[in-house]
């Protein structure tokens, strides 16, 4: 067995909703389950807290980093998104708005950092561009595609395409290509000739709920899992789409991450990454789980709930331990609850990622190295 | 789902549905005469109308599934000759089953889940939860 | 019949393992609300397949699933006139505790005797391992308890009837 994949664990908060990595992958911001966004700073030893960016007024639901540009984008349920410059010390705060009536649910920057884009309880996609000449934010809405909320967006590598995931099972793409920003002819593909909030492709896969779409670093294959406990690989989406299914043995997945063109991993309620491969021939399967998981001693940590059934039946019936089903054990992983977020961190000379980190439910936030682990590192 | 797609799509009309039912039924009291449990479980399972909002053809299949479902009586052996592909449509037979609130149909139907969750994990359950279009 | 029972209560937690994969969903009808789906059933599309598990006729679960939060019902068995009046006044005794409970519906799901609401906030706060231990034990304790219940009234009835009738002694 390979050392283990888990490099760093620091428990930042009670329950993380998303986060996003400094340029320099020094800092880190999160949301801490409410409407602030904290940033903290590595120092040789601990993490510190530089800033809080508290604007919004309700639970931040996606935040994104921008690498070359330095700006952090961040969306609520409160229905508005912030654009953040870094000026001196502070963190500067430009609102945008979004012409949104529910709430956001994600947000990403494009590949060139000239766009964003942010998914919607509106059953909307909206993308955002910055206008020079009256220095203003401005969203551009694609209405009238999605039948339920918008819970996961991904961009194409040449930053005009997205895919999208909605509760109503569906994965779709868009082209965003907007006059003025982007240039028409300078990709060689088809991409340019399509109009703002075309539909790409409609991709009807899953029966039920979809989440965490996300393209291969060539764009080449999409992935997405569903809330049947599926993944699905889509190849050639945009001319034949060819699928692939795949059946999983536990819990569904939350989020997906492509650390190489044949390699993804995927996070979501067993609060253990998994490994799927692609063969030679394109054929995707799980490989294993990256967590070693280790049988921990059941915790002391007394629910709240035992608490209350303890103070009603008077303290003698508290801890008689069922004889005829047996409690389930915890889990003893680097995670303890879902794990909703993954992002990649460190790339390698072959433009393969090598590092990641995962947040969750459990306020932790956890780096794993793939070069720590023998078998899939070959 | 990757088993559903092993069946025929549901638009053919419901006579033809019902008439295909009653075809299965037959094979499968043969088959149980002859002693083999699996491989009428396995007839009843094939072909079922997962489309068709027809509660009828429903019901009918239900019939079938359950006449081969209660004539399993090792359960172990059963799951070592039934393959994968199976699990996902038993998985939905089960809990119609367990719906039924009738003792014995439960008492067969909760001895086979128990086993089946262990076979096919917890998975296999979630794709009965979820899915919303194939049902029995 | 101990066999049946832990069939029972195997399947139901199986089942609440895979049910209980919840996460924070903001409402699509009304903006800025958070409200459990599986209550609202507004969204059609935000829900799962409810999944009804009986032991037999009288003993059964209901689990209606939805994207933040599911509901878990429960049929309690009851024998006799007594045991039906019992499991009543207990049930309500608890229901009217609800808070103390967290996870307590201040009322039943019509048609049962009990109904939990768990979302995604209990899911937050909470090992989802000892939520689901805590709903098993709830059903396991429920019937003892009102076997308990049952005996203590008889035995009170026989003490109060030998009382009575000693003065005619």
């Amino acid at each position: 067995m390979a050392a283990t994949a888990a490099v760093a664990i620091h428990q930042f908060a009670e329950c993380i909703t998303c986060h996003a990595w400094s340029p320099d992958l020094s800092m880190i911001a999160f949301c801490p389950n409410n409407n602030e966004v904290h940033i903290y700073k590595f120092f040789t030893d601990k993490w510190e807290k530089l800033h809080v960016l508290s604007k919004h007024d309700q639970i931040v639901s996606g935040i994104d980093w921008s690498k070359s540009s330095n700006k952090i984008v961040s969306v609520s349920h409160d229905r508005n998104s912030y654009v953040w410059t870094q000026e001196r010390a502070d963190w500067v705060p430009t609102l945008v708005i979004l012409k949104l009536n529910r709430a956001a649910l994600c947000v990403q920057w494009s590949p060139k950092e000239n766009k964003f884009a942010v998914g919607s309880g509106a059953k909307s996609v909206c993308i955002c561009y910055y206008e020079q000449e009256n220095n203003w934010w401005i969203s551009k809405v694609i209405r009238k595609r999605h039948e339920s909320s918008v819970t996961s967006l991904a961009w194409h590598p040449n930053n005009i395409y997205i895919a999208t995931t909605s509760t109503d099972g569906k994965c779709r793409v868009f082209s965003t290509f907007i006059k003025g920003v982007d240039t028409r002819g300078s990709q060689s593909s088809t991409s340019t000739d399509s109009k703002f909030g075309e539909q790409i492709a409609q991709l009807d896969l899953s029966s039920t709920w979809s989440f965490g779409v996300k393209w291969s670093p060539s764009g080449k294959t999409l992935a997405f899992a569903g809330h049947n406990s599926m993944i699905y690989f889509i190849d050639e989406v945009e001319t034949a789409p060819a699928a692939q299914n795949l059946a999983l043995r536990d819990l569904p997945l939350r989020d997906v991450l492509f650390v190489s063109e044949r390699t993804v991993i995927g996070v979501g309620f067993d609060c253990n990454p998994m490994i799927f491969v692609a063969d030679e021939t394109g054929l995707w399967s799980f490989v294993r789980f990256l967590d070693e998981r280790k049988a921990t001693p059941s915790t002391s940590k007394a629910s709240q709930l035992s608490e209350a059934l303890g103070k009603l039946y008077g303290q003698s019936k508290q801890g008689t331990s069922s004889d005829t089903v047996e409690p389930s054990k915890p889990r003893g992983g680097a995670h303890e609850n879902c794990i909703t977020c993954i992002v990649p961190l460190r790339k390698g000379s072959d433009g393969t990622t090598k590092r990641f980190s995962t947040s969750g439910l459990d306020g932790k936030i956890v780096v794993w190295d793939l070069e720590n682990d023998v078998s899939i590192a070959k | 789902m990757a088993s559903s797609a092993a069946y025929p799509d549901a638009d053919e009309n419901l006579e033809a549905i019902i008439t295909r039912i009653e075809q299965k039924s037959r094979k499968i009291e043969t088959l149980l005469k002859q002693l083999k449990p699996v491989e009428a479980l396995k007839t009843a399972l094939e072909g079922s109308p997962l489309k068709t909002r027809d509660e009828r053809c429903k019901s009918a299949n239900w019939i079938v599934v359950h006449r081969a479902m209660m004539a399993i009586r090792d359960v172990d052996a059963m799951f070592n000759s039934l393959d994968p592909e199976y699990y996902d449509i038993l998985m939905k037979y089960l809990y119609r089953g367990l719906s039924t609130g009738d003792r014995p149909t439960c008492d067969q139907c909760l001895k086979i889940h128990e086993k089946l969750t262990e076979k096919a994990g917890l998975g296999c359950i979630l794709r009965s939860l979820a899915d919303t279009v194939n049902t029995v | 019949m101990a066999n049946t029972l832990r069939l029972y209560l195997t399947c139901i937690r199986n089942t609440l393992e895979a049910a209980m994969c919840l996460q924070n969903f903001p409402c699509q009808e009304v903006e800025r609300h958070n409200k459990p789906e599986v209550e609202l059933k507004t969204s059609p599309e935000l829900l799962l397949n409810p999944v009804l598990i009986c032991r037999n006729e009288a003993e059964k679960c209901l689990i209606e699933t939805s994207i933040n939060s599911i509901r878990i019902s429960m049929k309690v068995k009851q024998a006799d006139e007594l045991e039906n009046i019992l499991a009543k006044k207990f049930l309500r005794f608890l229901s009217m505790r609800a808070e103390a409970f967290q996870v307590l519906r201040r009322k039943p799901v019509q048609g049962y005797d009990i109904s939990f609401l768990i979302t995604n906030y209990h899911c937050e706060d909470m090992h989802k391992h000892k939520l689901i231990d805590f709903i098993v034990q709830f059903m396991e304790d429920i019937d003892k308890e009102i076997s308990e219940l049952k005996m203590s009234v008889n035995t009170r009835g026989r003490l109060v009837a030998t009382e009575f009738l000693k003065q005619f002694i």
